[in-house]
């Protein structure tokens, strides 16, 4: 098979405290391309699939961590991490802090 | 009604400060603790924003033989004639007092016994551009120190909140309406003097080495009160940022290895094509000549895969490399980037570069104090026009925001001070902002607000990027006009929430990124010459005949204005010229 015919899935974290009793996890499926940035798949969900989804960016280029998030559990800054650091698993995109959010991905910061 | 039955919260403040970067945080750092200080941002104070992209140096007369004088200068003949020479000479002044301002802050400059280290930059007579280390982290450090020094002194701060208008009552801005992105909230703020501070305009191209957040709303705020702006066609574009691999397009600090370390440009053929543009100054020719080399190298079809030009340093000894790189940027760490990890061996390889929007010289019309002509309204930053002329030298925005800083919270004070009481805002205005802020919840369907985000964006970097003529012009004006009456009238929100609603922000910023795109086109058309940042291909001499002249913007009667007014050269005159930064060089 070849890379451009690999899909993989990824589970976003969900919730609107404003309407939501609690947090779900919506999935997407997106084609494999070892260079995209989590920031990259975030805007690519967005345009193709739900454009209800939000997240914080800045910089765009790893200076002010704004868009720092947790993926399959671990903190990166979406900008900079390339889905080729997570090998071709299926990710798992979360807010930073859960306990913090504002809505989706968006999470207090100060 | 009352503004408290309209508005969801009323708050008062002696004075509030639009933007908590470097121009906004020092402002308000400036008023506080003498008065009562709000800051706002739409987005987070510290992490957003344009000043902590500010990788490299920060200028200010300290080297041997320097002077404010020679400062100025060099500024008047960068900035081709355009300036506002009396605002230079006070950023030239002024300039060195606040590097010690913001070591009290806490940034830890680079210097050695006791005093401070400076890089050469191009357009500057001396060494003048001061750093923090490691190199690149210059506009983080300050931010932090920013953050801490506007807490120590209780300056207050909202984040994540839109500031959609001024409101004006008898001729005085009273203060604004804002939104709380947070819960959709409408706010009203009374203030007693606001300060704009809201930086520049550059995401309105689709490639651009500025922040998610500047769109120009402060242009556009200042623009719909009928306020003149100057200069909107000057736009800078920082040479040489990277855009390949995807994870690294963006980054500026490569940028400094054309001077620290005689980076040579190639264009897809392996040609070092500067010596057709500026055989003298080659690659250290100043950033406009080289933004627009690699532009046409790629619109003459000798751009690089992804559209660009090659940097190349691995001509040089791989001895010589590492021993500067070692003292530069030990461990190939180009501000946080770790090259040799990323996989990029500058040593072996040459890699991608190309221009990217990077910082507007034009903006509001204002005075050494921040006034714009209007009663309780400053304006300081990026946000202000006349500083930099028709081209900003490197490592003068970052001293603009802290002179203009600094001097906009002081005349605050006073403002506040002479001023009894709070106005009281008109109920109507806030009636009819607050109905037409909110009238995108009721369509049901439309277009999306991050195409036309993205068409803007399209649009401006095909035809108003460094290389224009009156077709491209003609063309993105025709396109924007589109967008503004066939599409901003029918934006629609995919979801109804009022909390962070990310569509809903990116519908009010799209209608300042038109007001701003249509006055960089409006200006660069009239512009019947090249000059600075602004070049034509139709009309490619800089004309001192018929151009020492700055286009002024203005609404008038809901259309916008271009009036031309003779620059002028108070101080430093023609005669200062020196032909090495000429144009066509």
């Amino acid at each position: 098979m070849s890379e451009e015919d690999l899909n993989i899935t990824i589970k976003v974290f969900r919730f609107d405290p404003s309407m939501d009793p609690k947090p779900r996890y919506d999935s997407f499926t997106i084609p494999y391309d070892e260079e995209e940035t989590i920031l990259g798949i975030l805007k690519r969900i967005v345009r193709d699939h739900d454009p209800s989804l939000v997240f914080r960016e800045s910089c765009r280029i790893g200076n002010c961590s704004l868009c720092s998030m947790k993926v399959n559990g671990k903190g990166v800054l979406a900008c900079r991490k390339p889905m080729k650091d997570f090998g071709k698993m299926d990710l798992v995109i979360e807010p930073l802090h859960q306990d913090k959010v504002i809505r989706d991905l968006v999470c207090l910061m100060e | 009604m009352s503004i408290e039955q309209i508005a969801d919260k009323v708050i008062e403040k002696d004075v509030l400060v639009i933007g908590t970067e470097a121009a906004g945080g020092i402002a308000a750092i400036a008023a506080s603790p003498s008065v009562d200080v709000l800051m706002v941002t739409k987005g987070v104070m510290g992490k957003s924003g344009v000043t902590i992209m500010a990788v490299a140096t920060y200028s200010a007369p300290f080297a041997d033989g320097d002077t404010p004088e020679a400062t100025f200068r060099d500024m008047i003949i960068g900035g081709r004639f355009l300036n506002d020479q009396h605002l230079a000479e006070i950023f030239s002044r002024e300039a060195a007092e606040t590097v010690t301002e913001l070591e009290r802050y806490g940034v830890r400059w680079a210097k050695e016994k006791g005093r401070y280290l400076a890089l050469a930059m191009p357009g500057h007579t001396y060494a003048r551009g001061c750093y923090t280390l490691p190199i690149g982290t210059t506009g983080r450090q300050i931010t932090r120190a920013l953050v801490k020094e506007a807490s120590h002194r209780n300056v207050q701060l909202l984040n994540d909140t839109f500031v959609t208008d001024i409101l004006v009552k008898d001729g005085r801005a009273v203060g604004v309406t804002a939104i709380d992105l947070r819960s959709g909230e409408m706010l009203v703020i009374k203030a007693k003097c606001t300060i704009l501070a809201t930086g520049g305009g550059m995401e309105v191209y689709k490639g651009n080495c500025g922040a998610r957040e500047a769109t120009g709303d402060g242009y556009s705020m200042a623009y719909r009160l009928g306020l003149p702006l100057r200069d909107m066609e000057f736009v800078q574009y920082y040479p040489t940022v990277m855009i390949w691999p995807k994870r690294l397009f963006g980054q500026q600090t490569v940028t400094r290895l054309r001077y620290e370390l005689n980076a040579q440009l190639l264009n897809f053929y392996g040609e070092r094509f500067m010596t057709r543009y500026s055989p003298v100054h080659m690659e250290k020719s100043t950033r406009d000549i080289v933004a627009r080399a690699i532009q046409m190298e790629v619109k003459e079809g000798r751009g690089t895969e992804h559209g660009g030009a090659y940097m190349d340093v691995s001509y040089l000894p791989r001895k010589v490399v590492d021993a500067a790189i070692a003292r530069l940027y030990p461990g190939y760490d180009f501000g946080g980037v770790k090259m040799l990890e990323e996989g990029i061996d500058i040593r072996e390889e040459p890699f991608e570069v190309a221009p990217g929007a990077h910082f507007f010289m034009g903006g509001i019309v204002a005075d050494e104090w921040g006034e714009v002509g209007l009663p309780g309204l400053l304006a300081c930053g990026e946000v202000v026009g006349g500083v930099h002329g028709a081209n900003r030298l490197g490592g003068n925005a970052l001293p603009e925001m802290s002179v203009f800083g600094m001097r906009a919270g002081r005349r605050a004070v006073e403002i506040a001070r002479r001023e009894k009481g709070f106005t009281e805002p008109e109920p109507a205005q806030v009636r009819e902002i607050r109905d037409r802020r909110y009238a995108i919840f009721s369509r049901e369907r439309g277009i999306r607000p991050r195409e036309v985000r993205e068409e803007i964006q399209q649009v401006m970097w095909d035809n108003l990027l460094a290389l224009r003529d009156e077709g491209t012009i003609q063309n993105a004006l025709r396109q924007i006009e589109n967008i503004r009456c066939d599409k901003l009238p029918r934006l629609f929100l995919s979801d109804q929430t009022r909390n962070y609603n990310l569509e809903w922000l990116e519908a009010l910023e799209a209608e300042a990124m038109l007001d701003v795109a249509e006055m960089i086109g409006r200006a660069a058309l009239v512009r019947q010459e090249s000059r600075g940042a602004h070049f034509r291909f139709d009309f490619p001499v800089e004309d001192n005949e018929h151009w020492l002249v700055n286009l002024i913007v203005r609404q008038e009667k809901d259309r916008m204005k271009i009036d031309r007014r003779p620059a002028l050269l108070t101080k430093v005159g023609l005669d200062a010229d020196d032909k090495n930064q000429r144009v066509n060089d």
